[in-house]
C-alpha cells in the first residue's frame, strides 16, 4: 500500500481504511437487504431451483391473513413477558452487588456464567433439568411431594379459557423457555449494565436525602429508580428488539418449536419456511416484517431515548 | 455541645452493621448457588454410570455400590441369592424363619426403630408383628475371576455387607470424544473462531480508524450507514447471503471454465477440508464474521477520546496514516481491543445458525452443531450428553475466566450506544 502523506484535513486514504470493512458491509449487509427486499414479492423454491417469479404482495397478504404466523407472533411475545421479570430481578441484583465489600467480584463473575457459556450445551443442560422421571426439576418437585409435569413436551387444559373463545388446551414449553431464559440473562448483561448506570448516581443526592430522613424505599423510588430510567429504557427496548428476533437455538434444539407449535418463534418460522417448506420469498417477507418491528422500537429509543439519558 | 454517643450504642449499631452484612452474603451466595448450582448438576451427571444418572432420588456425589462378604478372612464381591433369618416374634415368643426381605425396620418419627416381619399364616396370608431377630444367614454366590472360583455357598448374614463409594466415571470423557469426532470439531471451531476474532479486529479498527481520525467526502454519511445497519435483524440478510454462497461456485466454475470451484479438498491429501468457497467451506463459515458494524462503532468510540498529541507528533515526524494507525493507534487501545476480541471470539465460538444452515457434512461441523447432533443420536444418555456438554463450555470458561475485565468493560463501552 503506497504511503499516504499529509495533515488528516486532505486524506484521501480514509477510503482505503475503509475497503475492507466496506466489502464486507456491502457483500453481507447492504445487497442481502436489498435481496431480501426483492424476495419478499417472489416466489422461490430454492431447494427446487427455480427461478423467483416476482407476486407481488402475495406474501405480505399470506403473512397477515395466516393464523399459524399470529400464533408464532404471539408466542415471541409470551416468551418475552420474561423480560420485565428479568430486568427487575438483575436490577434486584445490581443493587445487591452495588457497594464495596469483599469478594463482590466473584458474585459477579459466578452470575455472569449463564450469560457466558449460553449455546447448545446449557439448553442440552436444561433438556435434562427438565427431563421428566428423572431432571433435577422434577427430581426437586417430587421432594415436596409435587409431581412435576414434562415440561417441554406436556400441557394442560385450563377451560375457562373457551370461554373467551380461546382454546383451552396450554402448554409448559413457554413457561419452561421463560424460565431458562430468565435464568439465563438474570446476571449478565443487564446486570452489568445497571452496575454501571448505578456508579454513575451522585452520592450527594443520598447524601441529602439521609439528612432529610429519607428511608431506603423514599431513597430508592425518588433518586434510584428515576436516575436508572434511562439504563431501564435501554435495556427495556434491546431485550425486546433481541425478543422478537430470539428462540430461534431454544426451539430447534430443545423443542423442534412444539409441542403443537407453542414453541415455534418468528425466527424459528423463518428458518422453517426456508429449510423445511423452501418458501424463500415467504421467509422473507416475514423477515422483512420482523424487521419493521424492530425498526419501529429503534425509531422509538431514539425519539424518547436521547431525551431521558443522563449522559456525564 | 457535642453529644458523644453512648458506648451500647455503639456496639449495637456494629452488631446490626455485622448482621445486616451477613444477611448480604447469605442472599448473594443462595443466588449464586441457584446460577451455580446446574452446572454442577452437569458435571455431576457426566461422571455417572448411565445408570446412576437415572437414579431416583438423584446423587449429586456419583456412587457406586457392590455386596461384599467376608470370605475366608477376605473381603470378595459377592451375589446375593437368599438371606434367611431367625426371629423371635414379640407377641407370642414363637420362632421362625423368615425371608430378608420379609424382616422390616421400621423407623419411627421417635423412639427406637421397631423390627417386623411378615410371617406366615395358617390361613395363608401374611401377619406382620414385631420381632427380634436372632440370626441370619446368606447364601451368596461368589464373584471371582475365574470360574472355579465361582460358587454358592452359605454364610453368617452379618458376614455380608452393602459397599458403596465415591466413583467417578471418567471415562465418559473419552467415551463421548469417540463417539463423534470432537477432536477435528475443536479445532474446526479454533480456526473459525480464531479467524473471525483477527479479521474482525483488524477491519473494524482500520474502518474505525479511517471514521475516527481521518477526513474524507462521504465520511460522516458512510459511517451513518453503518449506524442504521446495526438494527438489520440477522435474518433479513441471511437469506440472501446463504443463497450467494450456495449459488456461487457454480457460477464461478461456469465464468472460470473450471470445475475447481465445487470439488472437494483433501489437506495431506487425508484430512477433508471442504471446498474453496460456497457451502461446506470453511470460508463461507468465516467470511460473514469478518466484519461488523458494531465493532467499528464501539472502536470508532474509543480512538476519538485518545489523545491526539502523539499522533500529531508521528505527523511531524514523518509517519504516513499506515504508521500511525499501526504504531500509535493500536497500541494505545489495547484494552479496547482486546474487548472487542473477546466478544467477537465468544461469539464466533458460540455461533449455530450460520453453520448449520451452510454445512451438511461431519467433518466441518463446529461444537456446538456438533453437540445439537451428538443429542440428537443420544438423546436419552445424559451422562455421556452432559460430558460433551461439558467439552464444549470448558474452553469459553477458560476464555472467560482469563478476559473478565474484558467482559465487563465491554457491556459498559455498549452501554453508550444508546
Amino acid at each position: 500500500m503506497k504511503r499516504l502523506r499529509g495533515g488528516p484535513e486532505c486524506s484521501r486514504s480514509g477510503y482505503l481504511f475503509l475497503l475492507p470493512n466496506f466489502t464486507g458491509f456491502l457483500l453481507f449487509v447492504l445487497l442481502p437487504v436489498l435481496a431480501s427486499l426483492a424476495l419478499s414479492f417472489c416466489r422461490w423454491e430454492i431447494l427446487k431451483d427455480n427461478t423467483p417469479t416476482f407476486i407481488g404482495l402475495a406474501n405480505f397478504r399470506k403473512l397477515l391473513t395466516s393464523e399459524d404466523f399470529w400464533y408464532h407472533t404471539y408466542n415471541t411475545m409470551f416468551l418475552m413477558l420474561g423480560i420485565p421479570v428479568g430486568m427487575m430481578l438483575s436490577l434486584a441484583l445490581a443493587l445487591l452487588l452495588n457497594r464495596s465489600i469483599r469478594g463482590i467480584k466473584l458474585f459477579r463473575m459466578v452470575y455472569f456464567l449463564p450469560t457466558v457459556t449460553a449455546g447448545v450445551a446449557l439448553l442440552v443442560l436444561w433438556m435434562w433439568i427438565y427431563e421428566p422421571l428423572y431432571g433435577l426439576l422434577n427430581c426437586t418437585l417430587g421432594q415436596f411431594g409435587v409431581e412435576g409435569p414434562n415440561w417441554l413436551r406436556g400441557g394442560f387444559r385450563l377451560e375457562f379459557l373457551s370461554w373467551f373463545g380461546m382454546d383451552p388446551q396450554c402448554y409448559w414449553s413457554k413457561p419452561a423457555l421463560m424460565l431458562m431464559g430468565i435464568w439465563t440473562g438474570v446476571g449478565g448483561y443487564n446486570m452489568i449494565l445497571y452496575l454501571a448506570a448505578l456508579h454513575t448516581v451522585n452520592p450527594q443526592l443520598y447524601e441529602a436525602a439521609q439528612v432529610d430522613g429519607a428511608t431506603r424505599w423514599q431513597k430508592f423510588r425518588y433518586i434510584t429508580w428515576p436516575m436508572l430510567a434511562p439504563a431501564t429504557f435501554f435495556i427495556f427496548i434491546m431485550s425486546l428488539i433481541d425478543g422478537f428476533q430470539g428462540g430461534f437455538e431454544s426451539a430447534y434444539v430443545m423443542t423442534l418449536g412444539g409441542p403443537a407449535g407453542s414453541s415455534t418463534t418468528i425466527s424459528f418460522q423463518i428458518f422453517n419456511e426456508l429449510f423445511e417448506n423452501d418458501r424463500a420469498g415467504y421467509a422473507s417477507a416475514i423477515a422483512w416484517f420482523l424487521f419493521l418491528i424492530v425498526f419501529v422500537l429503534t425509531l422509538i429509543s431514539w425519539r424518547y431515548g436521547g431525551k431521558v439519558v443522563h449522559h456525564d | 455541645m457535642i453529644e458523644r454517643p453512648l458506648r451500647p450504642e455503639i456496639r449495637f449499631r456494629e452488631a446490626r452493621r455485622a448482621f445486616r452484612r451477613g444477611l448480604l452474603y447469605l442472599v448473594l451466595s443462595a443466588i449464586g448457588l441457584v446460577m451455580v448450582l446446574p452446572f454442577l448438576w452437569m458435571l455431576s451427571t457426566s461422571l455417572k454410570t448411565g445408570k446412576g444418572a437415572v437414579q431416583v432420588p438423584p446423587q449429586w456425589i456419583p456412587r457406586s455400590s457392590a455386596t461384599l462378604a467376608q470370605y475366608k478372612g477376605q473381603s470378595v464381591p459377592v451375589r446375593l441369592l437368599k438371606k434367611e433369618c431367625l426371629v423371635r416374634r414379640l407377641d407370642d415368643g414363637q420362632e421362625a424363619t423368615v425371608y430378608a426381605q420379609a424382616v422390616h425396620t421400621d423407623k419411627p418419627l421417635w423412639g427406637p426403630p421397631v423390627v417386623t416381619a411378615a410371617i406366615p399364616t395358617d390361613q395363608g396370608g401374611y401377619v406382620r408383628v414385631p420381632v427380634e431377630v436372632l440370626g441370619s444367614t446368606a447364601r451368596v454366590r461368589i464373584l471371582q475371576e475365574g470360574p472355579d472360583l465361582e460358587k454358592v455357598v452359605d454364610l453368617p448374614g452379618q458376614d455380608i455387607y452393602e459397599k458403596s463409594w465415591v466413583s467417578l466415571q471418567w471415562s465418559n470423557y473419552p467415551e463421548t470424544w469417540r463417539k463423534l469426532p470432537f477432536g477435528r470439531s475443536y479445532i474446526n471451531t479454533l480456526i473459525i473462531s480464531l479467524s473471525i476474532t483477527l479479521g474482525q479486529v483488524l477491519t473494524c479498527s482500520l474502518a474505525a480508524f479511517a471514521f475516527a481520525r481521518l477526513r474524507f467526502p462521504g465520511r460522516d454519511k458512510l459511517f451513518l450507514g453503518y449506524l442504521a445497519t446495526m438494527m438489520i435483524p440477522g435474518a433479513v440478510t441471511l437469506i440472501p447471503v446463504y443463497v450467494m454462497f450456495v449459488k456461487i461456485p457454480d457460477l464461478f466454475n461456469y465464468a472460470f471454465h473450471t470445475q475447481y470451484f465445487t470439488t472437494d479438498l483433501y489437506f495431506l491429501g487425508k484430512y477433508y477440508v471442504g471446498r474453496l468457497i460456497g457451502g461446506n467451506s470453511y470460508f463461507a463459515l468465516i467470511a460473514p464474521g469478518l466484519f461488523s458494524a458494531y465493532g467499528t462503532f464501539m472502536l470508532r468510540q474509543f480512538f476519538m477520546n485518545l489523545p491526539r498529541g502523539l499522533e500529531d507528533a508521528a505527523r511531524i515526524d514523518g509517519c504516513g496514516n499506515l504508521r500511525i494507525y499501526w504504531h500509535v493507534t493500536l497500541p494505545l487501545s489495547r484494552v479496547a481491543l482486546a474487548t472487542l476480541a473477546t466478544f467477537t471470539f465468544m461469539g464466533a465460538w458460540k455461533s449455530f445458525m450460520w453453520p448449520l444452515l451452510i454445512l451438511n457434512t461431519e467433518e466441518l461441523l463446529p461444537l456446538q452443531v456438533l453437540l445439537q447432533r451428538f443429542q440428537g443420536q443420544h438423546g436419552s444418555e445424559y451422562h455421556l450428553l452432559m460430558a460433551g456438554s461439558m467439552i464444549v463450555l470448558l474452553p469459553l470458561l477458560a476464555v472467560f475466566l482469563l478476559a473478565q475485565r474484558y467482559f465487563i468493560r465491554g457491556i459498559q463501552l455498549g452501554a453508550i450506544k444508546g
